[in-house]
């Protein structure tokens, strides 16, 4: 092969490979943002292949244990991500995949020890990413408030007072097989924190892999918990789960709660 | 990438020098692009990538006052993002099997399939290299760095980086051959 053709090649070779990284500039350019000009907060995104967020630890004021467990009866809203609604099917669709669920039920959720029947309610989000299955999650709207941003579709407490963030973070990678996201995500947070399990396949909450990692043994000390779950088409959902190590048994039993009614409705599925 | 004349490169860093994200936002736009394909390359993973670009920027912010006026930017900065990708990939090593998958790129359809296949084995075979040849082809082809420019940022002689892309484009021209060989050869079975 002559000296030209083989530079050509070359620099083909990389652009053509490496043309995935580039479009995540926008958002690489998001996080830095954040780091650098919001808070100290650190925030991560998921796109083509990304991923987790973190946030500062700080010492926070001690809670009272029972404070984590409310007395009233939640709504709880449904949650649909569709990935073409902002077109008139897209409309259809999301009337469809509203037509497949309940628009109201309860759960039942074992919290610090006790049983508390909730009241469930239909409520139904917009995505306009593409090429994507879409999913419904219920949400206790009266504990959590749901946005969704840049793909992301993230559920947070609404906690009074100066507290670490609780919050939960569903996002879809379209390309990339559970163990493979499994196994990054894992060697990322094992490059962060002493504390990490090992990826373990689970079936509940979700069927996927799971694997979680905890700052130490205060009462604030945070945890990260991830599932990852396929798409049921070529990609998977990265499911992130954070709060602090006193809040396992009222939001960790919650949002585990909340993951378990997540479900996967691929392209076409509101067709049969 | 189109080079960034100097005098506005200059202008730029004095700006973020006094902390203008307007300014930096600009270099960013300028550099980025470039940055996110090198450091896939050299992490094998576009995740990795995203964070070891995002780290060097945020570096570049924090230390930009410690940024020699006079002294070309390119140097400096792509020095700082081949740490950060050699600190991914340190982790990397010591924490993911060695049979980990590089990111793979959305198969194209093209009726021309030939060039796409090749661009694909040749990455692979890029990958493959060890680091002391591998890092210089991929800022040389992917960014079009100067052999002075990768020799300062590699803190290596001119010589030395010249003898090393030699040898790696002698080592990838081999591979390649010894493929299309192998295909060739697999194609004539009966």
């Amino acid at each position: 092969m002559e000296d030209h053709k083989i530079d050509e090649l070359l620099s083909e070779s990389l652009r053509h490979s490496t043309d995935s990284a580039a479009r995540l500039q926008a958002q690489v350019w998001d996080n830095i943002e954040n780091a650098l000009f919001k808070d100290d907060r650190e925030t991560y995104s998921e796109g083509e292949g990304r991923i987790m967020s973190r946030t500062a630890t700080h010492r926070r004021k001690r809670r009272g244990p029972g404070s984590y467990i409310a007395a009233a009866a939640a709504a709880i809203i449904l949650v649909a991500a569709c990935l073409t609604i902002s077109t008139e099917t897209g409309q259809a669709y999301v009337s469809k995949i509203r037509q497949m669920f309940e628009p109201e039920k309860k759960v039942v959720e074992h919290i610090e020890g006790s049983e508390e029947e909730t009241d469930l309610q239909l409520h139904e989000n917009e995505s306009n990413a593409a090429l994507e299955s879409d999913y419904v999650i219920y949400v206790d709207e009266e504990r959590y408030t749901a946005t969704k941003s840049n793909g992301v579709q993230r559920i947070e407490a609404k906690i009074d007072g100066d507290y670490p963030d609780v919050y939960m973070e569903i996002s879809q990678v379209k390309d990339r097989k559970p163990e493979e996201i499994a196994q990054e995500l894992h060697a990322q947070l094992a490059a962060e924190y002493d504390d990490v399990t090992d990826v373990t396949e689970v079936t509940d909450p979700v069927k996927g892999y799971n694997f979680r990692a905890l700052a130490g043994k205060e009462w604030d000390s945070e945890k990260i918990v991830y599932y990852i779950v396929s798409n049921e088409l070529e990609g998977s959902f990265v499911i992130k789960q954070a709060y602090f190590l006193e809040a396992s048994e009222g939001h960790g039993a919650r949002m585990y709660e909340m993951l378990r009614q997540f479900q996967i409705v691929p392209p076409g599925e509101d067709a049969k | 990438m189109e080079p960034l004349n100097s005098a506005i490169e200059k202008q730029l860093i004095d700006q973020i020098q006094q902390g203008d994200k307007e300014a930096f936002k600009k270099l960013y736009d300028h550099y980025a692009e470039y940055a996110l394909r090198v450091a896939t390359a050299i992490t094998k993973s576009s995740a990795f990538a995203a964070d070891a670009v995002q780290e060097t920027f945020i570096r570049v912010y924090r230390n930009i006052h410690a940024f020699e006026r006079g002294k070309p930017f390119k140097p400096w900065f792509y020095r700082i993002l081949i740490n950060e990708c050699n600190r991914f990939l340190e982790q990397k090593r010591k924490l993911i099997p060695v049979d980990f998958q590089w990111d793979q790129e959305p198969k194209l359809v093209q009726s021309d399939r030939v060039p796409i296949e090749q661009y694909e084995d040749l990455y692979e075979a890029i990958g493959k290299l060890q680091d002391l040849y591998r890092i210089p082809i991929i800022l040389k082809y992917l960014n079009e760095l100067t052999e002075k420019e990768i020799a300062d940022l590699m803190d290596l002689n001119v010589n030395t980086v010249k003898s090393r892309l030699l040898k790696g484009r002698q080592l990838l021209k081999d591979e390649l051959q010894e493929r299309t060989a192998k295909e060739g050869t697999s194609c004539g079975r009966p």
